[in-house]
């Protein structure tokens, strides 16, 4: 246990550690969810007064998009000079290594997000009234991509097509989280809907804890086969 | 396989036959609806085999990622049921989402609305072009046989959650009346005919599909031997 | 080097490939390669191209499974599996498996750690003495010439403390200094007890540091012969001959 948790270390550090040397995922994806922003704003905002009516589904969209174009990123690095095989010939167990990935991962994404949604709720002038719901079903939004998106990128990264197969096979998977982090989100900015937001909070708990086994155990039954 | 396919595709024609016949001159019309009722009985047994379908190509594909190291001759197996509930799934799935807006549009006045039970037809149905879209693009090897059958997997659980996402999300909205009402036994009759008509011929074309994927298999197989022999 | 004592209280491995077969769409890659091979021996490979040498070694580092066939490997004669087994075998395709993105420090490091190596950081100055990369150890390995990267990547198998290594053509980019240097780092590897399989188009890397020579050819073991300068001039002289 405590030899998993050393390279659990080792492998999020490492992953950090390029990532702030190079910078090519943080610069890339933040540049794109700030396009994304700027041309939602265009595309929505022909009447302010309904900005807070889009304002959530555009916030998980951004997200979506641009977490996807990092999570193609996501194992370039391992797949350069191979080095994912040197990953998987040490001792290191597959799912030790797996969840290491969506921890990395979910990092970047997270820091991408912080500038991105500051300039969403600016240019559309949105009031969190519930910050706690709201970074709440971010954070577990978040993981849920992570946990679907890390395992897929995995398993296609030496395909052909892998840009386009990624979303493809991904999203289907997460319209529930899509669902449910939308409702949150319109909640969270005082949507005038009486509706209390923990049982779309415990609808995310509760897809974080069903896809977080089952990805840990295909990831490892996968990497085995 | 073969003589088993065949069976069952000739027991799918007397059973697509006879449900013609209870659909079109034995279940009278239906009083508000009229001929479009008549769709209903081929959408239903559609949407129940799509579903059937999918689960059983879940379990394929667990089935395929436990043998897969111990029992190859299993996995084989599992691979070719999985290939072929999901290539079948995508034909009855258009069906699915053919028919129900023609239903729609005469019974609600619209094309589409995102009613629970049409919005999950359409993800079942993108998960299915999901994962064909996979085997064909992702490689031909052991690999990107279990990657499809992650997703098959993974797909499971989703479309439970979907199922309810959907429901609680659509709460909000008035429930539309889904049944069409089967008053007459007549009617039942008809609609218990179609449901079997359409499983007889879906599962026909997947025991078909699969003995298709095993001679593709025995002709590789003697390929290879005539490689070893000459080599 | 530092680790003597450590290298005495090794257990001896042993290799056993039974019948392997390896298919590619229609055609056979390998064709029931079968030997065995035991901790001290330096196996060289060789053969033409597309004689089946990269994938053996792929399918013996547990990269590529075997289609028929059965692998194992026995540590102090208990069979090795899942971690144990992974941390056994050190693997150097012509793809070097070492990030390019950081030092060559912190990739021998990061090695270390993931195979639980005690002290790492004193282990990791010491083999980057051994591999000759002293003064270069904290340059991005992006920056490194072929033959230094080479370098840090034989470093990643001495900081793992593979028991078997496993390597494709190794001295691919290295110079006649360097060249020298990983064939007299190999023939020692073998002496500690250590199981050494290579992959080579040179008669002289043979003789040089081999104690045996296989020649595989279409798939298949053709000669298993004894290394020196005969057996190595013999199994050339057979892949050369069978291909007319």
């Amino acid at each position: 246990m405590r030899e998993a948790w050393r390279s659990f270390r080792a492998l999020v550090g490492k992953d950090l550690r390029v990532e702030f040397r190079t910078r090519d995922v943080l610069y890339t994806t933040g540049l794109f969810a700030l396009m994304l922003v700027v041309i939602f704003s265009f595309a929505f905002l022909s009447d302010p007064s309904k900005a807070r009516d889009y304002g959530p589904g555009i916030i998980w969209v951004t997200v979506l998009l641009a977490t996807t174009v990092g999570q193609n990123r996501l194992f370039d690095r391992e797949r350069e000079n191979d080095c994912l095989w040197a990953l998987l010939l040490s001792p290191v167990s597959p799912e030790v290594l797996f969840l290491a990935k969506v921890t990395a991962q979910l990092a970047f994404a997270l820091l991408m997000q912080v500038p991105t949604l500051g300039l969403i709720v600016l240019f559309f002038d949105l009031r969190v009234v519930d910050p706690a719901s709201f970074f709440g079903a971010l954070l577990l939004g978040n993981l849920a991509l992570g946990l679907v998106g890390t395992l897929f990128s995995a398993m296609l990264m030496n395909s052909r097509m892998k840009e386009v197969l990624l979303p493809l096979v991904t999203y289907p998977l997460l319209v529930p989280v899509l669902i449910a982090g939308v409702k949150v989100t319109a909640l969270a900015l005082g949507a005038p809907v009486a509706e209390d937001p923990g049982g779309w909070l415990r609808f995310l708990v509760g897809f974080d804890m069903i896809f977080g086994v089952v990805t840990v155990l295909l990831f490892g039954r996968m990497i085995r086969a | 396989m073969e003589r088993a396919g065949y069976g069952l595709t000739l027991a799918a024609m007397g059973a697509v036959m006879a449900a013609l016949y209870l659909v079109f001159f034995v279940a009278p019309l239906e009083a508000t609806l009229g001929i479009s009722q008549k769709i209903f009985y081929f959408h239903v047994g559609s949407a129940i085999h799509m579903m059937v379908a999918f689960g059983v190509c879940a379990l394929a594909g667990v089935t395929y990622l436990v043998s897969i190291r111990g029992a190859p001759g299993v996995a084989d197996w599992a691979d070719a049921v999985g290939v072929a509930t999901a290539e079948v799934g995508v034909m009855l799935g258009a069906v699915v989402l053919v028919t129900g807006p023609l239903w729609a549009r005469k019974a609600w006045g619209t094309w589409w609305t995102w009613e629970p039970r049409l919005t999950l037809s359409l993800m079942v149905f993108l998960l299915f072009l999901a994962y064909l879209a996979l085997r064909s693009f992702a490689g031909e090897d052991r690999f990107a046989r279990a990657v499809g059958s992650g997703l098959a997997i993974l797909g499971l659980p989703a479309i439970y959650l979907i199922h309810y996402a959907v429901e609680r999300w659509g709460g909000a909205h008035p429930q539309v009346i889904y049944k069409g009402g089967l008053q007459q036994p007549e009617m039942r009759l008809a609609f218990g005919v179609s449901v079997l008509a359409v499983g007889l011929t879906a599962w026909a074309l997947v025991v078909l599909r699969m003995s298709l994927e095993r001679q593709r298999r025995d002709l590789d197989r003697l390929f290879l031997e005539a490689d070893r022999r000459m080599g | 080097m530092a680790d003597d004592e450590e290298d005495r209280r090794e257990a001896p491995v042993e290799l056993r490939c039974e019948a392997l077969v390896r298919v590619i769409g229609r055609r056979h890659v390998l064709r029931e390669v079968g030997f065995q091979a035991r901790g001290g021996e330096v196996v060289a490979l060789v053969g033409r191209n597309g004689a089946g040498k990269s994938t053996l070694l792929a399918m013996l580092a547990g990269r590529r499974a075997p289609d028929r066939g059965r692998l194992s490997l026995t540590a102090a004669g208990v069979e090795a599996r899942g971690g144990a087994l992974r941390g056994l075998v050190g693997f150097l395709p012509h793809e070097l498996l070492v990030y390019p993105d950081l030092t060559a420090r912190e990739n021998l490091h990061f090695t270390a750690v993931l195979h639980g190596v005690p002290d790492p950081a004193a282990r990791v100055a010491a083999v980057l003495r051994d591999v000759g990369l002293e003064a270069d150890g904290d340059r991005l390995v992006r920056a490194f010439s072929r033959g230094m990267q080479q370098r840090a990547a034989i470093g990643r198998l001495l900081v793992s403390g593979a028991r078997v290594w496993l390597l494709d053509e190794p001295t691919t980019g290295l110079d006649e200094g360097g060249r020298r240097w990983l064939l007299s780092l190999l023939a020692d590897q073998g002496r500690r007890g250590r199981l050494v399989i290579f992959s080579t188009h040179h008669p002289s890397e043979v003789q040089e540091a081999a104690t045996r020579v296989l020649v595989l050819e279409g798939g298949r073991v053709v000669a298993d012969l004894p290394a020196g300068a005969e057996g190595a001039a013999r199994a050339f002289a057979r892949m050369e001959g069978g291909g007319a």
